[in-house]
């Protein structure tokens, strides 16, 4: 920006508007200008290509709002989902993710929460066709934090795995009503796995009907550590405290 | 490490160049301030300037230096805003989006009022006959700022508060609502 009053000398008359020679000049300006003159060279013109180059923005920018609609919607309900999960609120993280991808289907990062959130939520059957869906294109693989997201969740899901043939015997036992075998056993998984959702479940029902109140609530509380909303937790918790009242 | 000669930052981030000075040349309009002239972009230096008569109103002259560094911070956050979500929080941005954000980065990395600004604010406003206390007080942190933005863009701080306004501030504002919405 520069200040730029014209000189004296190039003013034709020195007691006039310097551009009309109107002797009806405002009063208190460094140049001499009248009203309707210095009206009309503020209101300098744009130059046309600028006026076109902004019209031409104001297209893209317009175009651009209109997409972002959705793109807001769905950046919230992210920001949110990743919100939830941090704060271990799976099943608010998973209807976060699940409203993003019926968005944009092809959302990668969704996806892999989605993998993580159904996996502390127990829901191994939708957690399974995500991990199959992502390998189908795994570009997800060159991002480094949800590559080891997915590697984190297939490592406890090989853990459960493992344990499964121990968990079908405990589960015998329980049926057989071998309360303090199941017990012994189910405990041994739940602390070697601690997310085997199915194998702290059956412990804290085998601890309830041993009438191990306190104990049961304890494997309930710690299920809920890992997931503030697992659903059969929750369940599981409120039968216990409805039978110790 | 490759240094890029300033006019040729200039060049690349012309449309900031251009909204600074239409910003300057809006102020000195809607104060009714007379312009002689207005050069949105050359390659020479100054990159580009408003000519205009020495205004009437300290106040008047304060708003027409810092006029920019409102006018391309919220232009450019407008248009940034829209592009940064799908790119920086969704990664899913597409050329549209890229070609946005880089509107938005060049508006905002020539958001800062120059130091000739600073000169003119200094011997408008502080050596000005007509100023009220107050307005000589606000003027000295405010000058002092436009000179510590000239002195921090030798150091990529123009870049920097760029990149800040088009691609940190819409992650962040949209960090604050899903918070708080």
């Amino acid at each position: 920006m520069i200040e730029n009053a014209p000189h004296e000398q190039e003013q034709d008359y020195p007691d006039a508007c310097f551009q009309c020679n109107s002797p009806d000049y405002e009063p208190g300006y460094a140049v001499r200008l009248c009203k309707t003159c210095r009206k009309r060279l503020s209101r300098y013109p744009l130059k046309k290509n600028i006026v076109l180059g902004a019209v031409g923005l104001g297209i893209l920018f317009a175009f651009s709002l209109y997409r972002f609609k959705d793109y807001y919607k769905a950046a919230i309900s992210y920001e949110k989902g990743i919100s939830y999960a941090d704060n271990r609120d799976f099943v608010s993280a998973e209807k976060a993710f699940k409203y993003i991808l019926d968005l944009y289907p092809q959302h990668e990062a969704s996806k892999v929460h989605l993998l993580t959130a159904c996996y502390y939520n127990n829901k191994p059957g939708e957690a399974l066709a995500i991990g199959e869906d992502l390998d189908k294109n795994p570009s997800y693989r060159y991002k480094d934090a949800l590559a080891e997201e997915v590697a984190t969740i297939r490592d406890l899901w090989a853990k459960n795995q493992q344990q499964n043939e121990d968990l079908t015997t405990a589960s015998i036992y329980l049926r057989d009503n071998r309360l303090q075998e199941a017990d012994s056993l189910l405990n041994k998984i739940a602390r070697a796995n601690p997310t085997n959702w199915e194998a702290s479940l059956l412990l804290s029902r085998c601890l309830r009907q041993e009438k191990k109140y306190a104990e049961a609530l304890s494997v309930c509380n710690h299920m809920l550590s890992y997931n503030h909303q697992l659903p059969a937790a929750l369940a599981e918790k409120a039968i216990l405290l409805k039978t110790v009242k | 490490m490759i240094i890029v000669p300033g006019i040729y930052i200039m060049l690349i981030t012309f449309p900031g160049v251009v909204v600074h000075e239409f910003a300057h040349q809006l102020f000195c309009r809607i104060f009714g301030v007379a312009i002689f002239e207005v050069k949105y972009f050359q390659m020479a230096n100054p990159a580009g300037y408003v000519s205009h008569e020495p205004v009437h109103n300290p106040v008047h002259q304060l708003f027409i230096c810092i006029g920019p560094f409102l006018i391309n911070t919220l232009l450019a956050l407008a248009i940034a805003f829209p592009a940064a979500v799908p790119v920086f929080i969704l990664g899913e941005g597409n050329f549209l989006d890229f070609v946005m954000l880089y509107f938005g980065f060049s508006i905002a990395m020539h958001a800062f009022p120059s130091i000739a600004d600073a000169k003119i604010i200094w011997e408008t406003v502080w050596n000005g006959e007509n100023t009220p206390l107050w307005l000589k007080v606000l003027t000295v942190p405010i000058v002092a700022l436009i000179y510590l933005g000239a002195a921090g863009s030798m150091f990529m701080l123009n870049l920097l508060y760029g990149m800040g306004i088009a691609f940190g501030l819409p992650v962040l504002i949209m960090k604050f609502l899903a918070h708080y919405y």
